[in-house]
């Protein structure tokens, strides 16, 4: 099977601290690997250096077996990267609406303007907010509001999607029916998900490697 | 950020704010250097820094307490007493002067001192008001919890207290840089040079620009002395990222203090705006001679009349150089919040503030007075480049605080979905920084409305209407002047008007 990510000793710094120390993980293509350890070891940091959002020191980075990061060289821009992520607060655009927010990805990707009604409609149904075209983020709960992050993370076809502690501010009930979905869709899509979480039993379920960090190390894998 | 997009910016920023100041600094010759230190040039120094460390205190003294009250307490009218508190720094302080000079016998340095405290105070407000809004209620609760409001109030005196100074630090700046307020409290009254009159006399008398270039240096030093610190204190006070969690703190119940407290706020409006207001359209409705509305009307239209051109002037040139400023300053500001010597650069892009107005009007007439640029010179272009070159700095430090309030997920997400930089800059932070834009668009345009000190020098500013009134106010047209005033103040209003209708009260939009 192809390899989807592969670190080789990446190290990453910030004003001379060290946030990853010499990171070596290979991800299968496919796989559901979920990301577990203590706030501040660094989770979210590994997934942004996948992502290429932060700058990397050292060491090399691949994606679907191409080379993207050499040293503190970003060989391919993020945009380029085929990623999509959920991030922690959302991070949708507050100025425009469901509609609008997925055309801006789908413009993006290269979608003809005469697909977009289609793609946005499917979109929409594949997280359950059909109807919801019109309503800007300001009006929907933090439920409806990360499932429209998840349709915008989804728009643009990626090969990798990136969960950055997504359901943290949402009810149990809520968690567990998102997961679900998201389940269904890497399924339907095979697609390669890293769950960052600081809760290991969160996405035990539906996780195919559970890898855990510590003081800005991998420092091996849960049963 | 799209390269293109930042070179472009960047080359607007040199050719508009750092070429003249460049054209200057060549024409300088050691010779010009023996001038620098005088018996007279120390003590117009001297003089100048006890003006402006004066007007700083007075601005901090009753600018903060102001800021605090309106944006934390339950002072009655605070939402109509904040918007008017800001009032005074909108009317050039030429027209306090003129106001108050005619009101009381007000003259020489404690006139000059009370009237730049009163045009500079909302700045140490408006920087306070936004720290003091900017406290996590959740914060505040377990302070008070300790030991009640006093425990409260010293815990956040902390972040509050650079935003103050640096409010204070910008209350200095104006104040030493001012030219018209010394010069026409010293034309009413007994003299109070300042060192601003030194460099426009060293240029005006001589015509020699190293000279005054060189004169001009110990107030340029005094300015980035108080401008470097400014920037720093500006990042620790005003300009934390609101989490997303953010709870706004609750009001502060003054009992009984409250009335005291309204009383204050409201003379504090009334002598820096209402009263100077009131002055001129009692002046131009005959004043003295007897006000009727007749008079009032004859002046309006004999103003309207003689400076009609002056007046579409001023208008055109103003929202033209706003225009050319604000993407500017878009792109440069994202560029100073997100780079990673965004910070260094910051200094670079704040130089035209430290220079003194009327050296930038010395250095676009060293620029442009060629042969080949004879055209653009005598024209209005110049005016445009002037006013844009000048107030770019502010838009860009505006926009650069509003960039940092804004966070940068959201222009990481869509990065992710494959939006470039130019894109992103056009859908995402343009968009998401909608009244930062319109609140930097209508900064510039009021500046370049009421700039005298930088124009003063240039051919073709003579054609606008606050340079009409600078002339005017020495031939004794008091209902003339006032009316004048009075159009130009309508005008400053108009573009505050309107961007508090479409940009509505949110918190990142002024850093």
């Amino acid at each position: 099977m192809t390899l989807a990510v592969h670190f080789d000793g990446i190290t990453v710094k910030a004003h001379r601290t060290t946030i990853l120390t010499s990171i070596n993980l290979s991800i299968e293509e496919g796989e559901h690997v979920t990301l577990v350890g203590p706030s501040g070891c660094g989770k979210t940091t590994l997934l942004r250096t996948v992502a290429g959002l932060t700058q990397v020191v050292l060491g090399r980075l691949s994606l679907f077996g191409k080379l993207v990061t050499q040293g503190s060289k970003c060989l391919l821009p993020p945009e380029r990267r085929q990623i999509g992520m959920l991030f922690q607060q959302q991070a949708l655009w507050p100025h425009m609406n469901a509609r609008k927010t997925l055309e801006f990805v789908l413009k993006g990707a290269g979608v003809s303007r005469g697909d977009f009604g289609a793609r946005v409609g499917e979109l929409l149904e594949l997280v359950e907010l059909t109807g919801f075209e019109e309503r800007k983020p300001a009006s929907l709960s933090g439920g409806e509001a990360q499932r429209l992050a998840l349709a915008r993370a989804l728009a643009g076809k990626p090969r990798l999607l990136l969960l950055d502690e997504p359901l943290g501010p949402l009810d149990a009930e809520l968690r567990a029916a998102l997961l679900l979905r998201i389940d269904e869709i890497q399924s339907r899509r095979g697609l390669t998900i890293i769950h960052v979480t600081h809760d290991p039993g969160e996405s035990r379920a539906y996780a195919t490697r559970t890898v855990t960090m510590r003081n800005c190390s991998l420092v091996g894998e849960l049963p | 950020m799209s390269r293109t997009l930042i070179l472009l910016a960047a080359a607007l920023f040199a050719l508009l704010s750092l070429a003249p100041l460049a054209a200057m600094a060549l024409r300088v010759d050691p010779a010009d250097f023996q001038a620098l230190v005088t018996p007279r040039t120390l003590d117009l120094l001297g003089r100048t820094v006890f003006l402006g460390l004066s007007v700083s205190f007075l601005a901090v003294l009753v600018g903060a307490p102001f800021g605090f009250l309106v944006a934390r307490t339950d002072v009655p009218g605070a939402s109509l007493l904040r918007p008017l508190g800001l009032v005074p720094l909108l009317l050039p302080p030429l027209f306090l002067a003129i106001s108050w000079t005619a009101l009381c016998d007000l003259r020489g340095a404690t006139a000059t001192i009370v009237i730049l405290a009163a045009n500079t105070f909302p700045i140490v407000a408006f920087f306070s008001a936004m720290a003091f809004e900017r406290i996590d209620a959740r914060r505040e609760e377990a302070a008070i919890l300790v030991g009640g409001w006093r425990a409260a109030l010293r815990m956040e005196l902390l972040p509050v207290a650079p935003a103050i100074l640096c409010g204070g630090c910008l209350a200095f700046i104006l104040a030493i840089n001012d030219f018209a307020v010394p010069d026409y409290i010293s034309s009413v009254g007994s003299k109070f040079n300042v060192y601003a009159d030194e460099v426009f006399a060293s240029w005006k008398l001589d015509a020699q620009t190293g000279r005054a270039v060189v004169t001009a240096l110990p107030l340029l030093c005094l300015t980035l002395l108080f401008l470097l610190p400014a920037l720093a204190l500006r990042r620790r006070g005003t300009l934390a990222t609101l989490e997303g969690g953010f709870v706004p703190p609750r009001r502060l119940s003054l009992g009984l203090a409250r009335w005291p407290a309204f009383l204050f706020c409201a003379a504090l409006v009334t002598g820096a705006s209402l009263v100077p207001v009131g002055r001129l359209i009692f002046e131009a409705g005959g004043g003295a001679r007897g006000w009727s509305q007749e008079n009032l009307r004859s002046a309006f239209d004999r103003a309207l009349e003689l400076s009609r051109s002056d007046l579409a002037n001023s208008l055109v040139w103003s929202a033209l150089a706003a225009s050319l400023a604000v993407p500017i300053a878009l792109v440069l500001g994202h560029l100073a919040e997100r780079a990673r010597l965004g910070r260094a650069l910051e200094f670079v892009f704040v130089l035209p503030l430290a220079v003194p107005a009327i050296l930038l009007g010395i250095g676009e007439i060293t620029l442009w007075n060629r042969d080949l640029t004879a055209e653009l010179y005598n024209s209005g272009a110049l005016v445009v480049l002037l006013y844009a070159g000048r107030f770019l700095s502010l838009p860009l430090l505006l926009l650069s605080g509003a960039v940092a309030a804004m966070g940068t997920s959201q222009e990481e997400s869509a990065q992710l979905s494959g939006a470039g930089p130019a894109r992103r800059m056009l859908r995402i932070v343009a968009p998401t920084l909608r009244p930062s834009l319109l609140g930097a668009w209508a900064m510039v345009f009021v500046l370049s409305m009421r700039e005298l000190d930088g124009a003063i020098l240039v051919p073709a500013a003579n054609h606008t209407v606050i340079f009409r009134v600078f002339n005017q106010i020495h031939f004794g047209r008091d209902d003339f002047v006032a009316a004048l005033c009075l159009l130009i103040i309508f005008f400053l209003f108009l573009p505050g008007l309107l961007w508090s209708l479409l940009a509505g009260r949110r918190r990142e939009v002024m850093p």
